[in-house]
């Protein structure tokens, strides 16, 4: 695995300030009581994964508001201006993200730096507001009426790759809660260093993923073994077509074809993981909470599975748990990720100045649950 | 604040428990409660008790290495853990090393092998001085944290293991105080006699067997009808915080 993040540093980004975690693996287990920072770990690597994009910034400050989407809460989301501002650490004196780290040999550095100004706008100013993007009616008559001073991030964004001879590229940064979609949406993605994907507690509740999964035919083989641990009879994942829908189906021995939706969330977690794998070949697979929708009889061979399907597709794995069963689980189901030392614990611990990890190999966890059943939880 | 005493064998546990409820304000714990106290369960040490002084949140485990040579290995272990722990107030902030004069090749060895495991553990310590609370310093995540160790070799002067020292303290005090000396002719007569004790190969060949040969037959004498008791009732018959030589020897614990 070449772009392998080894380790990263968190200077300040959301409720994590001054976190260093080095010694990273192929597979990594990231626990912590609550609000010790996991997700926010996770996120910082997100960040940092795509350093000069800030459409990136903004799509990972969007990731815990994407679950509203599809929920009746989905006009209470926040705009992405204000998403924005929730990425800053607000313990800090100066608005500061900052995260740095190493894919491999290759140093990463990201910074983003300001202030928020509240500026009144002249007419000239709305004017080109209006005129440079698309806003619904009710927004362009608030803007057209605009006579408060508006919030404004005035700041600047730089980043640095130090096999680009360690030249800092830096943007600056001047934007409302009015005009950053517009710039969001002219700014054009990025290639990013190293390929992410993220899978939401609930992710596999509320996505369908079965497509790729039924695509790559050869994985799915693999996968649909699997999903014998929930139910012996599957034997095939596959999508009919009814007058104008695609139902996504189960062929069980038994029962003949099932619509997936009335399988219980076992299945489409494991669905949802797979997924996750195809799409993050030879990159990383961010994992919040695995924990949810599996249970501990069957977590041995799902831990199992996923972790070998991994290594297959050369990706790096993060998982959050808040379970001690998960990490017991995971440590004797692959002892051949113990044996080959790919396998980290990483427990996050806040205090007021600093979040601290402990970084512990298989072997080292193995040693403390075995002699001193250790809550390695933190 | 979690601090530890690692000793030889179940007597030196169990005179240091007495000792300790004795003459301080220590409490045993219940192992039902070790788990709601956050209190580690020693997987891999047979013999360990949890104390908690008395309207304090400051716990103290004593527990049993098998052996001098073994104590070493168990501070090993129990370094790991402070290694490892999380928690700052989890931490074994002090450390005591009870061992005797019996089997131990030279107190300088002793000390080595100790300095080793907290050097190997990425600790800076300067050399101990036994039977003195010494600072040990090392980089626990973030910081720099002091851990005090107390090296105890008892008795202090003269060679023999801890169970001789009590008989030595049960013959002094009877000689101080006692207008017969009965005590101290029975400490005499028994020592002579399991020492002189001829049994061939079968029983008494170890020199720590004779040890503790002499001081069971010291208290079948005293308290004959509770001969067949568990040792430590036998033990703990005795006030052994009355007595100056243990009061000196342990000293240094009540300062836990």
């Amino acid at each position: 695995m070449t772009n392998k993040l080894t380790s990263i540093g968190v200077t300040s980004f959301r409720g994590i300030q001054n976190l260093m975690v080095e010694n990273l693996g192929d597979v990594n287990i990231v626990t912590g009581s609550n609000n010790s920072g996991k997700t926010s770990f996770l996120e910082a690597m997100m960040m940092l994964s795509a350093p000069e994009s800030l459409d990136n910034a903004i799509r990972v400050a969007k990731l815990r508001e994407n679950v509203k989407y599809r929920t009746p809460f989905s006009r209470n989301r926040l705009v992405s201006y204000q998403l924005f501002s929730y990425l800053f650490n607000k313990k800090n004196e100066k608005l500061k993200i900052e995260i740095d780290g190493k894919y491999g040999a290759v140093h990463v550095d990201l910074k983003i730096e300001g202030e928020f100004q509240k500026i009144l706008l002249d007419e000239y100013m709305i004017k080109d507001l209006l005129n440079n993007s698309r806003y619904s009616r009710s927004k362009f008559n608030e803007i057209e009426s605009l006579e408060e001073e508006v919030e404004t991030f005035v700041g600047e964004h730089s980043y640095m790759l130090n096999d680009k001879e360690g030249i800092r590229y830096e943007t600056k940064l001047n934007f409302n809660k009015y005009s950053l979609d517009d710039i969001l949406r002219s700014g054009g993605r990025n290639k990013p260093i190293v390929k992410y994907n993220f899978i939401s507690s609930i992710d596999h509740i509320i996505n369908d993923s079965i497509n790729l999964v039924i695509k790559s035919r050869e994985f799915k083989k693999e996968v649909v073994e699997i999903l014998t641990v929930f139910d012996e009879d599957i034997e095939d994942l596959v999508i009919i077509k009814d007058d104008d829908r695609y139902i996504h189906c189960i062929q069980s021995k038994s029962n003949g074809l099932m619509p997936l939706s009335i399988y219980g969330d076992g299945i489409k977690k494991v669905i949802a993981l797979a997924a996750g794998i195809i799409s993050s070949k030879d990159g990383i697979l961010l994992v919040d909470e695995i924990e949810t929708s599996i249970h501990k009889t069957i977590m041995p061979r799902i831990f199992h599975w996923l972790i070998e399907s991994c290594r297959d597709f050369s990706v790096q794995l993060f998982l959050t748990t808040h379970s001690l069963e998960v990490v017991d689980e995971i440590l004797n189901a692959n002892p051949s990720a113990v044996e080959r030392d790919f396998l980290r614990i990483v427990t996050l611990k806040k205090n007021d100045t600093k979040t601290i990890a402990r970084v512990l190999t298989g072997r080292e966890a193995m040693k403390l649950r075995n002699n001193f059943d250790m809550e390695l939880r933190g | 604040m979690r601090n530890i005493l690692i000793c030889e064998g179940s007597t030196d546990l169990l005179l240091t428990q007495y000792f300790l409820e004795k003459t301080t304000d220590w409490e045993y714990v219940d192992k039902k409660m070790y788990d709601q106290l956050g209190l580690v369960r020693f997987r891999d040490i047979k013999l360990y008790k949890w104390f908690r002084k008395k309207n304090e949140e400051n716990y103290l485990c004593i527990c049993a290495a098998r052996g001098s040579s073994n104590i070493p290995n168990v501070l090993k272990n129990i370094w790991e853990l402070n290694l490892s722990e999380m928690d700052k107030e989890r931490l074994f902030g002090k450390v005591i090393l009870l061992t005797d004069n019996d089997e131990l090749e030279t107190e300088q060895i002793f000390l080595n092998n100790i300095s080793k495991v907290l050097e190997d553990g990425k600790c800076e310590c300067n050399e101990f001085v036994i039977n003195n609370w010494n600072e040990v310093r090392y980089n626990w995540f973030v910081e720099s944290v002091t851990i005090e160790f107390l090296p105890l070799i008892v008795p202090f002067e003269t060679t023999g293991a801890i169970e001789d020292f009590l008989l030595s303290a049960l013959k002094e005090k009877s000689e101080l105080e006692d207008s017969d000396k009965v005590v101290s002719k029975i400490v005499d007569n028994c020592c002579e006699f399991i020492n002189n004790l001829d049994c061939g190969e079968r029983y008494l060949t170890k020199r720590r067997e004779r040890t503790k040969a002499r001081f069971t037959s010291v208290f079948v004498v005293l308290t004959p009808t509770d001969a067949f008791a568990e040792r430590k009732n036998l033990l703990q018959s005795v006030p052994w915080e009355d007595y100056q030589e243990v009061q000196i020897a342990f000293k240094e614990l009540t300062k836990i």
